[in-house]
């Protein structure tokens, strides 16, 4: 094992699989002698050349365009997209291109890509910088939809995505980049649309992604001083999704809560408490009740972006308030 | 964030803060009284504190309830003070669904929207979809459930009281897999709602109802029925029938179709011995028997199968089987037959039609050879000399065991049945 940061951990995962697999190709804004503007692809351009690491314009449009076609031509590129907030401009690429082609063709074209992208708030980046938009990418068919939570999951979970035969969005959390783990050395592959249970608990079912995990974990942590014995699920893929790990679980403890960074209509969680609710209905004690940020656009200002996210004080105290019921 | 926002039941006023430095104020005269009704901003009270004199408007419109502090008295900043409602004499608590939302709505300003006693009275209402499960597969009555403390019965209350007697009729909950194995996800993307879950899984005991012991008639079919399945090779065969002369003439006479059906089966039994017949294993032998003993199934009343036996059915005419059809029923579903009108069948039919079903594969009674089935009587279409008629037909069936003769004697057979009944004159039979 080795202890890594999250943003580490991401150049370990793509490393891994330009070590192994030489169509692997890399591109993106600064990604190349800068290392990423959030340092996320450190150390690549130096080991693995400019043939293989390449720094594009600053479009967006161009960055996705071209990964798309070196993807249906033989490569397998990892896009980066600096602040997922920008894939609303390259948007037609992703949604009506990239993730329609291999349904399109028959199968005949496929686009083995792996789009990364920094997602979500909690440094102070405004409304335009800050959004935690994987519920866009998961109302989408044809597109995965990863959001890993620890360093680990992230070399994994990357490795598995660059190697998956199908587009694959990977959004990787920027509050978490500073975050440290073990990373297992050497060749380490975590498969896709597997839900991981990280704490153990019998009262409740707390379902987190990304960033939001280690918070429902230490909310789990409080909560169990309350008497509270809350499992926690990190459902790191959305799409596919572990249904029956995620349902396992929620029928197993009869309360279900999600923890989403994302606004709350349509957020990833409503897809939950919905599938619960059609398929776990006879086990439920209560309703599942999703704490999620409003819906709002994410205000720059500290205190109110703090407000606006999930803290692990209101999943600790919606939790509370919600079994004491 | 809470969306719902059910009118509130009971508002608490409350002292609000009025500086700073304020933590008490004396109420000076209240501008409304028990009873009368108030808007959201009417001003509801005067009070004065040590800088000044003002008024406090109503935060919840409604009728004044309750006065709680007299005029000229001192109270600290926070403190109830009166009670607004809608005027209903329990506190004007409906119950419903959206309860929960109402009593987690806390109104801006201090004013704190209570559910009051009537919400623990709903929440003792309100069961959870497994609470009602548990209940159901328990056989156990919410009264019989102490609730915790929060009021409400939980999966965990009701599990609690099913520990305690180990008794209870019905058999345990599934208890859900500890830990599941993850799902491999299929390539390009997943439709999840389809993919198989352990929670899919696990919904089927809600289907268990109530549990009823079999009568001792169901459990004399179920032995005979056993038995017949133990040895037998069965094979099921089908003719379709042309029952346009059977349906005129049963019209003309008031009868079932059984007679008919019955009168042309005991003729057939005649040219075909061996469907007359039984298998005695002990000496491995096909016995033939002279007589036809017609047995033929009636349904009782307490769900069990009786099986009377019309004697020597080859010597009845249409009148004498309907007769005995009769009076073999009618006996049998009153319980007033003799042991002699019973066992000794030599063949038997069961006669579904009249449930209209389609086809019936029957189940052979023991010691016949085989059993036919026959099935409702409709009008189709069907094709004679090139042209489209619609005509009454009947598939008739029959479960047959193998061991006994083989596929060209039944279909002889069941061909035989179908010529008697297609082309006969009834008249005279």
């Amino acid at each position: 094992m080795a202890q890594l940061t999250y943003r580490e951990a991401v150049a370990a995962g793509i490393a891994q699989e330009m070590e192994r697999d030489p169509t692997v190709v890399l591109l993106g804004e600064d990604v190349g002698p800068q290392g990423g503007v959030f340092k996320t692809t450190v150390g690549l351009f130096s080991r693995f050349g400019a043939d293989r690491v390449w720094d594009t314009p600053i479009s967006e449009q161009a960055i996705l365009g071209s990964a798309m076609g070196a993807a249906m031509t033989g490569l397998r590129p990892v896009a980066e997209i600096m602040f997922s907030d920008f894939l609303a401009v390259c948007w037609d690429v992703v949604t009506n291109q990239i993730a329609k082609m291999r349904y399109m063709t028959d199968g005949q074209v496929t686009v083995p890509l792996v789009i990364k992208t920094g997602n979500g708030g909690g440094l102070r980046f405004g409304a335009q910088h800050s959004q935690a938009l994987e519920n866009w990418a998961m109302a989408v068919p044809g597109l995965k939809v990863v959001a890993p939570a620890t360093p680990a999951d992230v070399k994994g979970l990357m490795a598995a995505a660059i190697r998956d035969p199908d587009p694959v969005l990977f959004f990787e959390a920027k509050s978490l980049y500073g975050t440290s783990g073990d990373v297992p050395e050497g060749e380490h592959v975590e498969p896709l649309g597997v839900a991981k249970v990280v704490r153990a608990g019998s009262s409740c079912t707390l379902v987190a992604l990304g960033p939001m995990v280690p918070r429902a974990v230490e909310a789990a942590e409080q909560l169990a001083a309350r008497g509270i014995d809350a499992q926690v699920i990190d459902v790191r893929s959305l799409v596919p999704l572990d249904t029956r790990t995620i349902l396992g679980a929620i029928s197993q403890t009869s309360r279900a809560f999600t923890v989403e960074e994302n606004p709350r209509l349509c957020g990833w969680g409503a897809e939950i408490a919905s599938l619960a609710g059609e398929e776990c209905f006879y086990d439920l004690d209560g309703p599942v009740v999703r704490i999620t940020s409003p819906h709002v656009p994410v205000p720059s200002a500290d205190t109110l972006e703090d407000t606006v996210r999930p803290s692990v004080d209101r999943i600790v105290e919606t939790v509370a308030r919600e079994m004491a019921r | 964030m809470t969306t719902a926002h059910a009118a509130p039941a009971a508002v608490d006023v409350i002292l609000p803060q009025l500086g700073e430095s304020v933590d008490s104020a004396t109420i000076e005269r209240w501008l409304k009284k028990p009873g009368e009704s108030v808007a959201v901003d009417e001003p509801l009270f005067e009070i004065t504190s040590d800088k000044a004199t003002m008024e406090v408007p109503a935060l919840a419109g409604g009728i004044v309830l309750e006065i709680l502090v007299n005029e000229g008295d001192e109270v600290a900043v926070g403190s109830i003070v009166a009670r607004i409602g809608n005027g209903h004499a329990d506190g004007g608590q409906p119950h419903g669904a959206d309860e929960s939302a109402r009593t987690s709505t806390v109104a801006t300003n201090g004013a704190r929207i209570d559910g009051g006693a009537g919400a623990a009275r709903g929440a003792r209402e309100r069961l959870s979809p497994i609470v009602r499960r548990l209940l159901r597969e328990h056989g156990l009555d919410a009264s019989s459930i102490h609730p915790s403390a929060n009021g409400r019965i939980t999966k965990h209350d009701v599990l609690a009281r099913v520990a305690q007697s180990p008794a209870s009729t019905a058999p345990p909950a599934v208890t859900p897999p500890a830990a599941v194995p993850p799902v491999a996800a299929p390539a390009p993307a997943v439709a999840p709602a389809n993919a198989p879950s352990a929670a899919t899984s696990r919904i089927a005991p809600v289907h268990t109802g109530r549990s009823q012991p079999f009568s001792p008639s169901r459990l004399r079919t179920i032995e005979r029925l056993t038995a017949a399945k133990k040895g037998a090779v069965e094979v099921f065969s089908v003719v379709e029938v042309d029952m346009e002369a059977v349906a005129l003439e049963r019209k003309r006479r008031g009868y079932t179709y059984l007679p008919f059906i019955a009168r042309a089966t005991a003729d057939a039994l005649r040219f075909h011995e061996a469907l007359n017949a039984s298998i005695d294993e002990a000496s491995s032998s096909l016995v033939f028997h002279d007589a036809v003993h017609l047995g033929f199934a009636v349904d009782l009343d307490d769900g069990g199968l009786a099986v009377p036996v019309v004697r020597n059915a080859e010597r009845l005419t249409l009148d004498g089987l309907s007769g005995e059809f009769a009076r073999l029923a009618q006996g049998a579903r009153n319980s007033k037959l003799p042991p002699s009108d019973y066992g000794g069948s030599t063949f038997t039919i069961s006669n579904n039609g009249s449930f209209g079903t389609l086809m019936t594969a029957p189940a052979i009674n023991p010691p016949n050879v085989a059993v036919i089935s026959t099935d409702a009587v409709e009008l189709r279409p069907v094709v004679i000399d090139r042209m489209i008629a619609i005509r009454h037909r009947m598939y008739l069936c029959m479960t047959w065991d193998h061991r006994a003769f083989d596929g060209s004697t039944a279909a002889q057979f069941l061909n035989l049945i179908k010529r008697n009944l297609e082309t006969w004159d009834w008249k005279g039979r």
